[in-house]
């Protein structure tokens, strides 16, 4: 009886360390959090012909959730350096999918550097291409973005575009 | 003898699935597939920057390890990295660390001298100061002159951006 009870115990102890290696071996790291928090923007920015207003709002109330209380952009081509807070990049969304026909935007060569537990930068390329009236509009750019955790979860803290060409 | 050679193509077009011509077949795609993604990458061309060297849509080949061991030269035309080698800026090489150059009236003054541009064709009146190339660099600048000069996409990048250059 108590060689039963032993060998039970044995059995779920042995079951719940199992577990636990599972969980850790599996567990994303912080690189592929970082990862999919970029795979989710591209998810949130993408704007196809057919999609209705349905998909908008979920794009719009999604895309403030993956963004610290505030976001630097410094975009030097575009001369555009500001600080949007999370709602306000939601207006702007929906601004640019209003304006265009479609909108896909895919980030390039993702390199994650995570500096410290709550922080991390990364370097990718984003190749942007909208269409308006019929017309193809296509961009790229080198960026670093840093990034910040918060309750848990990784946000854009800040984006700059990355001179590669110095006039 | 007509019987033989539709044998024989037939042989070649639709061959039996074997275990050998699977894994004929598994080798050339895995080494074209290594072919095309290391050392000669296939690229389309976006823009007009290299007009009328390079045109808008299209299509090249880039040779990934043409400068892992030489540093481009001028007058190369090459290809420069953003943050991953899917997307590159192709440009020409007009000077290289330690050269001063300059744009006045659109002509291009390297070390004070005047260059000539045989590949440039379209030329408008660029003004730009001179700079000095810093050590590690490069100066690269499309050859479609007649965009205007804030809007031409231009300048010095390290080395270790360069990416590789166009096989044509």
């Amino acid at each position: 009886m108590i060689n039963r009870r032993r060998a039970g115990l044995a059995g779920a102890l042995l079951c719940a360390a199992t577990a636990v290696a599972v969980y850790i071996i599996t567990r994303p790291d912080d690189e592929a959090r970082i990862r999919r928090l970029f795979a989710a923007l591209e998810q949130c920015l993408r704007r196809e012909p057919g999609n209705g207003a349905a998909s908008l709002v979920l794009n719009t109330q999604r895309i403030a959730g993956l963004f610290a209380e505030s976001c630097e952009f410094r975009v030097t081509s575009y001369g555009l350096e500001e600080t949007l807070s999370p709602t306000e990049i939601s207006s702007e969304l929906a601004r640019a999918h209003a304006m265009l026909d479609s909108l896909s935007v895919s980030f390039r060569g993702l390199g994650v550097a995570v500096l410290s537990p709550t922080e991390a930068t990364a370097t990718c390329s984003i190749d942007a291409r909208a269409s308006r009236d019929g017309e193809r509009i296509a961009d790229a750019a080198a960026v670093t973005c840093r990034l910040v955790k918060r309750d848990g979860r990784w946000h854009f803290r800040a984006f700059a575009e990355e001179p590669v060409l110095e006039k | 003898m007509a019987d033989s050679t539709r044998a024989r193509l037939e042989r070649f077009f639709l061959p039996r699935l074997t275990w050998r011509y699977a894994l004929r077949v598994a080798a050339v795609a895995a080494t074209a597939t290594l072919f095309f993604a290391f050392i000669c990458r296939p690229m389309w061309i976006e823009g007009a920057s290299m007009e009328p060297t390079y045109h808008d849509g299209g299509f090249v080949f880039c040779l990934l390890p043409r400068y892992r061991f030489a540093d481009p030269a001028t007058g190369d035309v090459v290809t420069v990295r953003l943050a991953s080698s899917r997307v590159m800026l192709l440009k020409r090489v007009v000077a290289v660390a330690g050269d001063t150059i300059e744009f006045r009236n659109g002509v291009l003054i390297r070390n004070g001298q005047p260059v000539s541009e045989p590949y440039v064709r379209y030329r408008s009146a660029w003004q730009l100061g001179p700079r000095t190339v810093k050590p590690g660099h490069v100066y690269v600048v499309g050859d479609n002159r007649g965009m205007a000069v804030e809007a031409h996409v231009f300048g010095q990048t390290p080395l270790s951006r360069i990416g590789g250059a166009p096989l044509w």
